[in-house]
């Protein structure tokens, strides 16, 4: 049958007679109706009157005995978990890996969903040959413009002459800059 | 019970976080467009309101001389079309065609003796803008400044 494991100590203590009388009166009133408690007082007082029997220890006159325990005492160590230990307790607690593994996707998510994860493409003019471009010339995106969100032109088309593409090198701020043909110059 | 207590904040915390990045375009309606009208010369002087253009600009095209002709700002909701008189005989047409994620589009054109000569499909970030430039224009060349804010 299973015991009290917490009152282990107070039931051995109890044997001896080391309990106050108050903690001497809760243990007896405990084994009166704890059946295991009361199987484990028996097996401790039979493996003590054991001891009685066939051993005799009597400290030789002159020792502190008070003393002696205290020596023995505070050469008793608990062994203390590595640092490894705690750290991977404190890690492989679902209230630490959870979030983290949350905010990590979040993190992932969000490194998609932005243009610098786009394939950079080199800074592109476009040249449309007149007279006419029906259809309207589509530009690329430069690095700048995909590293940092900035204004950036679409398509273009011109009926008045050569179309380049520039790009600012202090602001990246994109530029249109239409070359006319030598009869759109003599208008001017 | 308190750790799905706790997975349904962090669930929570990340949707509101990823809803976030999207707010600006999903609050805004319409796109205020301004429209900066200029002429670039190479022997005229820099309008001090377009200190910052030349800075931008040295690098890449030789003008020295900025002098802004027209400012004028319009408010567009989507579809909405406006127009700008950028000279007599040209005109500058404006089509705001809705957001894009964060993005406005924006198409451009400009027209001639009422005869489009050119065209232009522009994505503008908040508060972002581009430039045309090249067609002659008295004298210099005709540059334009194109801003976006949300709106």
């Amino acid at each position: 049958m299973k015991h009290c494991e917490k009152l282990e100590q107070k039931i051995s203590a109890y044997l001896d007679g080391e309990l106050s009388d108050a903690e001497y009166d809760e243990i007896e009133a405990h084994l009166d109706s704890c059946a295991g408690c009361q199987e484990y007082y028996r097996e401790l007082e039979s493996a003590q009157n054991i001891l009685r029997q066939n051993v005799s220890f009597e400290l030789p006159p002159g020792v502190d005995k008070d003393r002696m325990w205290r020596n023995i005492e505070s050469q008793i160590t608990i062994p203390q978990p590595s640092f490894w230990e705690r750290l991977k307790k404190k890690v492989v607690m679902p209230a630490v890996w959870v979030p983290a593994a949350v905010a990590s996707a979040a993190v992932a998510m969000l490194f998609f969903i932005s243009p610098v994860s786009k394939e950079m493409s080199p800074i592109q003019t476009a040249s449309v040959e007149p007279p006419v471009q029906e259809d309207p010339v589509s530009v690329e995106p430069t690095p700048m413009e995909q590293a940092v969100q900035l204004s950036r032109i679409e398509s273009v088309s011109s009926q008045s002459g050569q179309v380049m593409v520039l790009q600012t090198a202090s602001t990246g701020q994109p530029i249109i800059w239409i070359i006319p043909t030598k009869e759109e110059g003599a208008k001017s | 019970m308190k750790n799905l207590t706790l997975y349904k904040v962090y669930l929570l915390g990340i949707t509101l976080l990823l809803t976030s990045l999207t707010m600006p375009a999903l609050a805004a309606e319409n796109l205020q467009v301004g429209i900066d009208v200029i002429k670039a010369d190479r022997v005229g002087t820099v309008d001090p309101q377009l200190n910052d253009l030349l800075d931008e600009l040295s690098p890449i095209l030789n003008f020295a001389g900025f002098t802004l002709v027209k400012k004028s700002m319009t408010t567009l909701s989507a579809t909405q079309t406006d127009e700008v008189r950028l000279s007599e005989e040209r005109t500058l047409k404006l089509e705001f065609q809705g957001f894009d994620e964060n993005q406005a589009r924006l198409q451009v054109m400009i027209l001639e003796k009422g005869k489009e000569t050119f065209r232009t499909v522009v994505l503008l970030v908040d508060n972002g803008s581009v430039l045309i430039g090249g067609p002659p224009h008295e004298g210099g060349v005709l540059l334009l400044r194109i801003s976006g804010e949300f709106k």
